[in-house]
This record gives C-alpha cells, structure tokens and sequence, in this order.
C-alpha cells in the first residue's frame, strides 16, 4: 500500500494564547474559513466535518459537530465531534480521510479547538482523563503521571534532566519565531532557566510544561486529484492510531507492552509503523516531525516512539541539536506544545497545519530546508492513545 | 455495664464470680494495634501563639508535644490502620462485631463502624455499631465486644478507639495544647491469647464536663469547676474501679485516662495503688490526649510489658459523664502492637502547619490554576 | 446580598454511587487473575488482555510492595493541599501489578526534624498500605482510599 489517495487543500489556524472575549465559535469560525480560503473551496462545497475537541464541559456544550456546522453556515452537511483526549485532532483528521476515501463526500473539514481558559484550572479541567477511579480522585493530574514517567525516563534510560531541559529551550527557539505562538517573539530561554523555574511536580518545572491555551485549526481534506487547481495540496501518505492502558501502572507488565512501561510509548510505535507502512517509508526518511511534548520529557519518549531515535537517546540526541532546524530531523517547528501552546483538542489538527505549511515552504525564518516527508504525532492521555500521521510533499 | 464477667463455661463459673486470677475466663483480647499520626505539634509553640495556660502549669502536665492529625487521616482511618495492626497479629476467627468508639467520627449520620468493617475487609453478615462516649468510648466499645462475644453472639469482636481532637478544639482552648489524635484496635475472642479479661465495672451520671453540641464543631469544657474538682474524673473513675470487687493485691500495671500525663499516676494514688503500676503506661508526654483511644494506648503498652500472670487494669474516662474498669489477666505478652513505632516515627510540625493540617483555617475552597 | 441557601450551579456531578462501586479497590486492593492465564490484575479487569478470558475470580492483594518511580507533587489539586510535601510513585506489590499511589510518612524518622524535608524514598524501599482520605465527592461524601508508607510491618 502506498498512501491514503487524500490530501490537505487547505489549511488554517488561529493565534494561540488567552482570549477571554473570543468563543470557542468565533476561534472554530476564524480558523475552518482561512482553510477553506487556503484550499479555493467555497464553503457550499463541504458536505461533512469533524470537530475535536477535548474539554466541551468548559463550552458546557456538547454535540459539537452539529453546532459546528451551524454556526459555519454548513448544515445540512454531515459534521460529528470526535474525542480522542488530546490526539482527537489526529483521530478527526484520520476520520476524515477515511470519509474522502469512502468516496461518500468529495470536500470534508476538520476542525480542532479548545478554550482552555475558560477552565477554572487545567489541571482540574483535565482530571477526567487520568482514570476516574483510581487516579483521579487520589489528587493526579496530568503533570504528576508525567512527572513519573520523567523519573522513570531518567532512571530506567539514564538520560540527564539538563537534556530533557534543552528540550524546552528548542521548543522556544522556534515559538519566539512563529506569529501564532503564545511565546513569540518572547526571549530565549536557557537550560539553567528551565531547571530552576518553579517545581510543579518534580521533577517536572513549570517551565517543562505544555501551555494549555485557546486555539483552533483547520484543513480541507480532498481526494487527491479532485482538490482545486490553484491550490497547493499535501498528501497524508500515511495515518494510524493505537492505544495502551490509560491507567498509568497498568503498563508495567501489560501483555500489550512487550517489556516496556511508562518510560517508552508504546502506542506511538504501534501508530507510526502503520502509518509508516501505508506511507511506504522508513524512519530515517523523516526530515522533520512534530511530536506531543506536553510536557518536556514526552518529546524525546515520542521521538522514540516514532523510531527516529533509538529507545533512551533522544533527549541526548535533541540536546546535540539533531532536532534543531540545521539538525537531521527538526522537530515541533512550531513550537511545539510548551512555545506554541496546547489548545489540546486542536492540537492534532494543528501539527498537520504546520507539517503541511513546512512542506509548503512557507514558514519564514523558521522553515526547514527543503522537507520533504514530514510526520506528526499527537498523544492522548498518559499514552493511553496515540496518533501518527505522515505528510509528503507534492510530487 | 457493670459485674464481673460471665464465664460460659460451668467449670469456670467458680473462678468468674470475683473474677481474680483465673485464668480459664472464657473472654479476652488476642490481638492489639496502634495508630498515630505522625505530626508532633511542641507544646511550648501553643503557648507562644496563645498564651491561654501558664508554662508551670503546662510543665505539670508533663507534656511536651501533642500528636497533629494528618489532612488527610479522621477517626476512621485511624482505626482502619489500627485494626489492619490488631487483625494481623491476632490468630482466630474474623470478627462478628464491630464497635466504632470514637466521639470525633467525620460523619454524624451514618456507622463509622460500618466504614472500618469494609476496611478492614470483614464479611458482610458483621454486627457493626458506633459507641459514642466521649473519652470512654473506646473502653465502652470494648466492654460492647466482651458482652457480644461472652455472650455467644459471635466467635471474634473488634473495639476500636479513635480520637482526632485535634481538629475538634477551638484554637486558644486550654484544651488545644493536649489534644492529640489516635487510635487504638482489639481483637475480642473466647481464646484471649493474650489476656483474658476476669471482671469489669462502670459508673456513669450526667455530669457537664465536656459537651459538643450537633452541628458545632468544637468541643467545649465545662470549665475549672467541673474539671478541676473531682465530680467528674475522679469520682466516676473510683466507682468503676470498686466494681472490679476486692484484689489480692495491687495490678501489675494500670492503664488510665491521659488527658495528660500526670492524671493516671493521681488516680493511682487516690486509688491507693503505687505510682509504679501506673507510670509504665503513660504515653501521653509526646502525643497528648488521644482521647477515646488513651486508656487503650496504656493498655497496649502494658501488655507489651507484662509477663504471664500479671494483672492489667484499664479505667476509661469520657466527660459527660462515664467511666470503665477492667481487670484483665496476662496470657502472654503482646508483640507486633505498632505502639513504639507509631511514637517513634515522628515529624515536627509548626503551630501554623498544625492549624493548615487540622484545617483551623478558612481554607481556599476554590479552584486555581495549578500549570498552565 | 449572597446567602448560602442560595445554590452554586454545578455541572454533571455524580451521585455517590460512582465511587461507592469501586471502594474494595480502594480500601483493601481487591484486584483480580485470569482463571487461565492467572495474569493477576489491578484495578480489577473484565476481560483478561493476554488471552481475553471472561473468567476472572477477585483477589486480595497483599498490601505490600516496592517502589518502581517516584516523583513529588508541588501543587496539589483542592482537597489534596496540606502536607510539607506530597511524594508519589508508581509501587510494584508483592502480588506482581502496579499502582499509582501517594506516599505518606516519609519524612518521618526518630528524631526527625524541621518539616518538609527531602523525601528518603528511592527505588526499591519497602512500602506498606495505610487507609487515607483521597477527597470529598462533589456529592459530599468523604472518598477513602490506599495511599503507601515505608513499611513497618514484617
């Protein structure tokens, strides 16, 4: 098998940050119509969408599709919301292929969003994914799984906490130079900075820690061939999504785990090798990825996952610069989770919308030199799932 | 409850009827454990922030720090702990019954008893009941377990004392610089391996020494009058003690009240029993008043002490007011009751920390971000 | 003026049934094995995933165990404040799964002394069950539940 037969028409995506006066609909809005003018489709013809999103208890809302397609003056057309914690943007956007491919619609958008701050707290916002018996109601967030895995990471692979750190100070590197960044054109930042910035959960830094935030993103997904002449298309070569435990200890001798723990992902590796399959690609044909680092530590343990590093090196790795935008695989170009921001529902949609512009080569002093196959992953949960898509360049 | 106690058997029935020396009584403890929290609040500390008691005063007391309930700990997961000790050590079959005694509960309507039964893992058909007495509800729910099993209700009971008081005194109270948190769990069986319990006694009138009405959250003392004077304490003590019915001799060892830890020695004397019978039990001079769960702390102490033969008595006192006697017999000494690592493993803890972790403050009941 | 018989809007709460259904594995570890391939399982599972077996028969887990990784928590959710410290870790039990689980206890010792002192756990010490309080439901009720201490008993 080689490739999905679909492409990206179009792609947009709103500023990230804190907009206490912009809605969800005004963000889902903004966002699905810059794709749509990206892609020269009008909007009568778009006959289905899928909306991630991973909080609508802070919209108080749900059935989202449906208001979604609304609010863009799209009904009738055939929109559902997916929820995939936070790779639900990679899971609409593998759902939306499926759909093009189905040959059932001809033009579908996807759309992620999230209003991260219109919840009270993140870390309380986002406790109805730890397990809800077991975790969630003994006082963990999210922070403190990874905080663990972190210790794990270090001790089980003797990575430093200097490297994962430098990870941090990448992710700013390229957020200072993106427009819709929360941190941009914010100074850089330093390992020592990152290392002595506020413990949250040790050995985690708030410093170390993805910005949850408001956003959304959007791409017109076409049938390859079938999508306008004037448009610049990018394939999606290949997309897969695998799952693992949610409950955190529960991966420690899991059947499914093969060995592994908390200190590997393991749903990452299953997703990338379909997709890599289906692509027809090797791990070392990457030239640039985009991976989950919602926190520092999972950047290199996705890095991993996607078989770019081998297991336990990638922190060194990155911390050499192999991830810089002159490194063999630049990587979360846009920022990533921690300098771009994790509107988390939007965030699989939005790492295509990067990919995609990359392979564009339309994104200014942060562009890599002339990619041509890029991949971008999204987790959702403490790897209870995990979404690998991979993007190539028109040929 | 009052008399000594009926021995099921006929052959033990002539031993049973003053109950001294004999070995063959057919009920006793066969297993005891402990619970502390860990947090040690200094005295001295008190004193600076309030002032409210004068240092030779507090000096005579003999205690210098009281135990600090964890935020995270109640009466009920005391006991939890304390029963997981009792249980373990004690050999037999699983409790029929369970006596929660405890006046600091966390919930006022519904069974501690029945939240520590699930805890510790007891079969659905158990007895469970919550024994509330103030100070004496841990040996009034002792007594509640010797009955139940004397009578041939069940084969194994369980009574646990537990206080938190703690959280439960206003802060400034002359009572706050003793009031500790604890918990003390034993197991009742017709074997008693441990000691067999030959007679007991009780006196109890309505005495306003010390009262928390429903919905107030802290308990109020009836003022010098009625705790400095021997209406309550004293005189309840005595005539439970002169229900144990006449004694060779002095007991080895007995295990008092501790509001603090002079009282027991005192009632010793007023007893007219040596101080060393008394002293050996005292545990209060780095944790406090543990409340309900105090004569049993002294309790645990002195069976780890005795040897075979010796005899153990036990004087509960609750405000309000109440008190109980037991006499008990020494089978063979207790080891494994998590007293001496329940004092031992200790961490200071501030006035001001002590106050967050008994949640004298108005505590933040709001969300804030905790990461961005 | 704000009166407290006037209610604050709350959202999809749950009754206390919710967490009253898993209480066993709170308070005692009740967790389950696989009738044929005795995976033993905790939280307790309703299909085995080795060889996806129906058959599980509950089982008491000894509540004791190792710690495997540890971290500390330094913002605590509400309901969660109020220790020095709040060290965690993931705790391999004597019975073979895992858990995640809070720590207490750990900065105790003789003659500890000031508070919040560097926690002496490390991969590998000993650690026994303790019944703590996790929180109170949004319903009321108090939620109990495991939390580990190194251990004591032998």
């Amino acid at each position: 098998m080689n490739g999905t037969g679909v492409v990206i028409a179009g792609a947009g995506v709103t500023r990230h940050g804190f907009f206490p006066s912009r809605d969800w609909k005004d963000l889902v809005v903004e966002s699905a119509y810059a794709a749509l003018h990206d892609a020269g489709v009008s909007p009568g013809e778009v006959s289905g969408g899928f909306v991630s999103v991973s909080l609508p208890e802070t919209f108080e809302q749900q059935n989202l599709g449906a208001i979604a397609a609304d609010e863009l003056g799209l009904a009738p057309a055939a929109f559902s919301q997916v929820g995939a914690a936070c790779a639900g943007g990679t899971v609409a956007l593998m759902n939306g292929v499926a759909a093009i491919a189905s040959g059932a619609v001809r033009a579908v958008l996807v759309i992620g969003v999230e209003k991260q701050s219109d919840a009270a707290s993140t870390a309380d916002s986002m406790l109805h994914f730890p397990d809800a018996e077991y975790e969630a109601p003994a006082g963990f967030d999210y922070v403190d799984l990874m905080a663990l895995m972190h210790d794990r990471y270090v001790r089980k692979y003797g990575a430093t906490h200097e490297a994962i750190a430098q990870w941090v100070v990448q992710d700013r590197w390229y957020a200072r130079r993106n427009p819709i960044a929360i941190d941009y054109g914010r100074a850089a930042l330093t390992v020592a900075e990152v290392l002595d910035s506020p413990m949250v959960s040790r050995p985690i830094t708030r410093a170390a820690c993805g910005r949850a935030c408001d956003g959304a993103s959007a791409v017109v997904l076409m049938r390859a061939g079938g999508a306008p002449a004037d448009c610049e298309p990018v394939e999606i070569a290949g997309i897969a999504q695998a799952t693992g435990p949610n409950v955190l200890a529960a991966k420690f001798g899991h059947p499914a785990s093969a060995g592994a723990d908390i200190a590997e992902a393991v749903p990452t590796e299953v997703a990338a090798k379909k997709a890599y399959a289906q692509a027809g690609i090797e791990p070392h044909h990457i030239g640039l990825a985009q991976v989950h680092d919602c926190f520092s530590v999972m950047g290199p343990l996705h890095m991993e996952g996607l078989g770019i590093f081998p297991p336990g090196k990638a922190a060194a790795a990155a911390a050499d610069g192999e991830t810089a935008l002159d490194g063999r695989c630049p990587t979360n170009t846009d920022g990533g989770r921690i300098g771009l921001g994790h509107p988390t529902g939007a965030t699989g949609v939005s790492i295509a919308v990067e990919s995609a512009l990359q392979l564009r080569g339309r994104c200014g002093d942060r562009q890599v030199p002339d990619p041509d196959i890029a991949v971008c992953q999204s987790m959702g949960g403490s790897n209870a799932t995990s979404a690998v898509a991979v993007l190539r360049r028109p040929r | 409850m009052s008399g000594t106690m009926k021995s099921a058997t006929k052959s033990a029935a002539k031993g049973a009827t003053n109950g001294i020396g004999n070995s063959r009584a057919a009920v006793g403890v066969s297993g005891i454990g402990v619970a502390l929290p860990a947090g040690r609040l200094a005295v001295s500390e008190i004193h600076e922030v309030w002032g409210t008691v004068p240092p030779q005063v507090l000096r005579r007391r003999g205690v210098t720090h009281r135990s600090v309930c964890d935020p995270d700990a109640d009466a009920v997961t005391l006991a939890a702990e304390a029963t997981r000790t009792a249980l373990r050590a004690a050999e037999g079959p699983a409790p029929g019954a369970v006596f929660f005694g405890s006046q600091t509960c966390p919930y006022l309507t519904k069974a501690g008893a029945a939240l520590l039964a699930d805890m510790a893992g007891l079969p659905r058909s158990v007895f469970a009941a919550d024994v509330q007495f103030s100070g004496k509800s841990g040996t009034a729910a002792l007594l509640c377990a010797l009955a139940w099993v004397g009578a041939g209700f069940a084969d194994a009971a369980l009574a646990v004392g537990t206080d938190t008081l703690g959280p439960h005194v206003a802060p400034g109270d002359p009572q706050e610089y003793t009031a500790g948190s604890g918990a003390v769990a034993v197991v009742v069986t017709r074997d008693a391996a441990l000691a067999t319990v030959d007679a007991t006694g009780s006196a109890t009138s309505d005495t306003n020494d010390g009262f928390r009405t429903d919905g107030e959250r802290h308990i109020r003392t009836g003022g010098a009058v009625m705790t400095a004077t021997d209406v309550g304490l004293i005189e309840h003590c005595t005539t439970a003690w002169e229900r144990l019915g006449a004694m060779p001799g002095p007991p080895r060892f007995l295990a008092g009240p501790q509001p603090d830890a002079v009282t027991p020695v005192r009632l010793a004397k007023r007893l007219g029993l040596p101080a060393e019978c008394a002293a050996p039990c005292v545990v209060a001079q780095g944790i406090g008043d543990v409340g309900a769960a105090a004569p049993l702390l002294g309790l645990a102490r002195a069976l780890e002490l005795a040897a075979p033969g010796d005899r153990i008595a036990v004087l509960g006192y609750g405000c309000g007011a109440g008190s109980d006697a037991l006499l008990l017999t020494v089978r063979a000494p207790a080891t494994d009751t998590g007293l001496s690592e329940a004092l031992t493993a200790r961490r200071t803890v501030s006035y001001a920390a002590a106050c967050r972790q008994e949640r004298h403050f108005q505590g933040l009941d709001r969300l804030v971000g905790s990461y961005e | 003026m704000w009166s407290p018989t006037e209610p604050v809007y709350r959202i999809a709460t749950p009754t206390p049934a919710k967490a009253w259904r898993s209480r066993d594995g709170r308070y005692r570890l009740v967790g389950n094995r696989c009738e044929d391939c005795v995976l033993p399982f905790f939280p307790k599972r309703r299909v085995c995933p080795q060889c996806h077996s129906r058959s599980l028969t509950e089982t008491v887990l000894a509540p004791y165990g190792r710690v495997v990784s540890a971290a500390e928590d330094r913002t605590p959710l509400i309901g969660h404040v109020g220790r020095d410290s709040r060290p965690f870790a993931i705790v391999a039990l004597e019975d073979g799964p895992c858990v995640l689980t809070e720590l207490v206890d750990v900065d105790t010792g003789t003659d500890a002394g000031g508070e919040g002192g560097p926690t002496t756990v490390t991969e590998g010490t000993e650690v026994e069950l303790v019944v703590r309080k996790w929180r109170r439901e949004a319903s009321g009720p108090y939620q109990y539940g495991y939390k580990f201490r190194p251990r004591r008993a032998r």
